[in-house]
């Protein structure tokens, strides 16, 4: 099992380092601009064969290159619906973030979990071997995430419905629920002044002033 | 022209499936005496023609499969193989990656890694860059 996740990885990274070979190349049909051509695929001669590396039915990797652009898109295996809505929550999380990842695709491509694009851009910008193994580890990463997931579930608890999220959900539903808690007490609060009122009305309205009848007598 | 070459290409079609059924009918004979390397330079051999018709290409792979799953002795294998056949093999071998079923697939992997420590990434490169002759 972990041999043959090893030799997947493996054979993804050669590929890479093969087709990860960019240069600028401004668009030929408008001037003055600059595409990625894998994602228009308006000329065929730019486009070299697409490539798909399957480690079984459910998980995939497709790479796409062009001569300004390369594109991987990753299926990761989701073995029932619970795995499954984990991983969409995780990587539409992802996704919503891709102005940070640089590389990251803000939508998948269809049929996939999860697409990047790599542009000359980023080759220039950042090294190609570290652009790799961002990849390489990003998948790794998830496969341990996944696993380690896996491990704190028993069939009787994933049954009744309790489970053990992925690190980063967990920290967003954490903190939701910390802010729930602070807005709950704070009505909590509002809500028992109010009742409160209404069963002894204002407690500081009436202060008769506590004279005795000699100095009333007295002053006047 | 093109109507032509069209009509010249079925006729070639048909041709080059009934070279390929005797072809895959020697492969046979040959892994069942258990010379898979023999086997699979002649599954290799065969495939080069320039055909586009994709029962053509559909047959090669088929043959070439047979020829991959059978072999156990992944070095010895690449040690017999001559260098020209490098690139054809690399095809066939992401041809086998992009069909999913799991035993081709890991048998695939395994071969993958080999020959590209000893073919080096060009042999990937020339791969993905033949829009001609595809596999």
């Amino acid at each position: 099992m972990a041999n043959s996740l090893r030799l997947y990885l493996a054979c993804i990274k050669n590929t890479l380092e093969a087709a990860m070979c960019l240069q600028n190349f401004p668009c030929q049909e408008v001037e003055r601009h600059n595409k990625p051509e894998v994602e228009l695929k308006t000329s065929p001669e730019l486009l070299l064969n697409p490539v798909l590396i399957c480690r079984n039915e459910a998980e995939k990797c497709l790479i796409e290159t062009s001569i300004n652009s390369l594109r991987i898109s990753l299926k990761v295996k989701q073995a029932d619906e619970l795995e499954n809505i984990l991983t969409k929550k995780f990587l539409r999380f992802l996704s919503m973030r891709a102005e940070a990842f640089q590389v990251l695709r803000r939508k998948p491509v269809q049929g996939y979990d999860i697409s990047f694009l790599i542009t000359n851009y980023h080759c220039e910008e950042m090294q190609k071997q570290k652009l790799i193994d961002f990849i390489i580890q990003f998948m790794e990463a998830r496969y341990r995430e996944r696993n380690k997931g896996l491990e704190g579930i028993s069939e009787h608890k994933r049954k009744t419905r309790c489970y053990r999220v992925p690190e980063t959900v967990h920290v967003k539903q954490q903190l939701s629920k910390d802010i729930a808690k602070v807005k709950d007490d704070q009505e909590w609060e509002i809500i028992e002044t109010r009742k409160a009122l209404s069963r002894t009305g204002p407690v500081d309205a009436y202060k008769p002033k506590n004279t005795s009848i000699e100095e009333e007598l007295k002053v006047s | 022209m093109a109507g032509a070459a069209e009509i010249v290409e079925a006729d070639n079609a048909e041709a080059i499936i009934a070279t390929i059924e005797t072809k895959s009918q020697q492969i046979e004979s040959l892994l069942k005496q258990y010379k898979h390397i023999e086997a699979l330079k002649t599954a290799l051999d065969g495939s080069s023609p320039k055909t586009l018709d994709e029962r053509c290409k559909s047959a090669n792979w088929i043959a070439v499969q047979k020829a991959i799953m059978a072999i156990r002795d992944i070095d010895g294998m690449l040690n017999a193989l001559d260098a020209e056949y490098y690139d054809i093999l690399m095809k066939y071998l992401y041809r086998g990656l992009s069909t999913g079923d799991e035993p081709t697939c890991d048998q695939c992997l395994m071969i993958h890694e080999k020959l590209t420590e000893r073919a080096g990434l060009g042999c990937i490169l020339r791969c993905l860059t033949d829009t001609a002759n595809t596999v």
